[in-house]
């Protein structure tokens, strides 16, 4: 049977090295989760994230990381993959990762627009899709959607167009694994200081605006017994 | 906690396991289109889905069966590998009828050591876990779910133009699957049957006939047969509410 709730759980998050994807992690490990897989790029940050998460989990087998580019087709299927081979079952997966190149109409380029949408779209659903065929039990699915897919803005078109595209998915998978008790959340921060953030408003001083801790925070709720009993469409996230 | 049992079954030494024989070999369809009834799909999802996912979750079925009409076998193959089931049942082809059907699933398995068949039909697909559940936890071997019937049912003539009987409704019912069997003596009833050429329309008349004893007990509303379109409007109302409630 899959957790309602987080500790002994297992909690799969992707986009894990960095912002909200980062502070969920710890979040979970201080909660006592089982095991805390965080997938993403090889990169420094990804390292640094490992070397801290590391220090919080205290025991390493809570701690795992699975290296994948989640902007393409395959990366999600070798995450399930491996994760099948080392027989972890998912309890709560968090689709974090995100991706944004903002560029008004003139000047975006297709290429960029795939690959925003591979990243923000279709990951979610291959990792939920393959998570599942393969058997996993899986309590809990939080996409993190954002504010920029209910309302446009200029000059963030794909990244709009692909979160507007997530929480629509996300309305879908709810009504359809309703029956397998399997609860699918969607959350959309508002401004919050994370580096996508900083690609998307430059000049925002990131001090001011909501922390990715605070947005863990709200993750860990429904990840507990108490985010089965919130009836949730879309949820904003904002200060 | 976290580790995934896959294809692994809990196997207890304590605890009956049942062998689950989903009939879905039908061709006949009152939908159209040309694909057999178990293909239609209930909230976009195929209908012979849901009772698998059904017994999927019954800790005391340990193997199931599920059969396909001829020359469907690629399409039922696909669908179940989709659904991430293809590991999870085996598939064996229909009989000539739904007798022939039930035999040669029972032949199938005959060296099973599950002493115990559940047999289901696709054609339900608001089966449910407690349902499979009612059946295994009651006592007796040879067991079936029946309702009341709401309506009269009178015998007529063999041209069908002159009532011959009146029966007593208090007396009827209307049988439901699942239905739980002593595998052995069902498949013996059923060789029987086969060499005596004479056919039932389900189990538990087969069984009575050759002197086995056969209880009832009350079985669910809500498991409704789906056999045309207003059938499946009404099944798509009732999962909408069974999740709305699972929700609260």
């Amino acid at each position: 049977m899959s957790r309602d709730e987080i500790a002994e759980s297992v909690v799969l998050i992707t986009g894990g090295s960095r912002g909200i994807g980062y502070a969920t992690a710890e979040a979970a490990l201080n909660q006592g989760a089982s095991k805390v897989i965080i997938v993403a790029r090889e990169s420094q940050d990804l390292l640094e994230a490992e070397a801290k998460l590391k220090v919080i989990a205290k025991d390493p087998k809570r701690l795992g990381v699975i290296i994948a580019d989640l902007g393409s087709s395959q990366g999600p299927l070798d995450v399930v993959k491996k994760l099948f081979h080392d027989k972890i079952n998912v309890d709560h997966l968090i689709n974090n990762a995100g991706y944004t190149k903002p560029a008004p109409l003139f000047e975006a380029e297709l290429s960029d627009f795939k690959k925003t949408m591979s990243v923000n779209v279709y990951a979610p659903f291959l990792l939920l899709q393959e998570l599942l065929r393969v058997g996993n039990n899986l309590s809990t699915v939080v996409n993190i959607a954002s504010t920029a897919g209910i309302q446009g803005r200029s000059g963030w078109l794909t990244y709009s167009a692909s979160k507007a595209a997530l929480i629509a998915l996300s309305e879908s998978l709810r009504a359809e694994l309703a029956g397998e008790g399997i609860n699918v959340v969607c959350l959309s921060p508002g401004r919050c200081a994370t580096d996508l953030r900083k690609t998307l408003a430059p000049e925002e001083d990131p001090n001011e605006i909501m922390q990715p801790e605070q947005v863990a925070q709200v993750i860990m709720m429904y990840l507990s017994g108490l985010g089965r009993l919130i009836d949730s469409e879309n949820i904003v996230v904002r200060t | 906690m976290g580790h995934i049992q896959f294809k692994e079954v809990f196997l207890r030494k304590d605890k009956l396991m049942y062998t689950l024989l989903l009939l879905n070999g039908g061709l006949g369809s009152r939908f159209g289109g040309g694909e057999p009834k178990q293909l239609v799909r209930i909230n976009q999802i195929p209908m012979f889905i849901y009772s698998l996912r059904a017994a999927l979750s019954v800790s005391a079925i340990s193997r199931i069966v599920i059969n396909y009409p001829s020359g469907w076998k690629p399409t039922f193959k696909h669908l179940l590998r989709d659904y991430g089931l293809l590991e999870r049942v085996e598939m064996t082809s229909a009989g000539s009828s739904r007798q022939d059907s039930v035999r040669k699933m029972l032949d199938y398995v005959k060296d099973d050591k599950n002493q115990l068949v559940l047999i289901h039909e696709a054609a339900r697909p608001l089966v449910d876990e407690a349902d499979f559940q009612k059946l295994i936890d009651f006592g007796g071997e040879n067991v079936g779910f029946s309702i009341e019937i709401p309506f009269t049912v009178l015998e007529l003539d063999e041209g069908k133009s002159c009532l011959q009987k009146s029966l007593d409704r208090n007396l009827l019912c209307n049988v439901q699957l699942p239905q739980k069997f002593n595998r052995d003596s069902l498949y013996k009833a059923h060789k029987r049957a086969a060499s005596d050429n004479v056919s039932f329309t389900e189990d538990a008349s087969l069984i009575h006939h050759y002197g086995e004893k056969m209880q009832f007990i009350e079985g669910f509303p809500e498991n409704i047969k789906v056999t045309n379109s207003i059938d499946r409007r009404i099944a798509e109302f009732l999962f909408d509410e069974k999740n709305r409630h699972h929700d609260e």
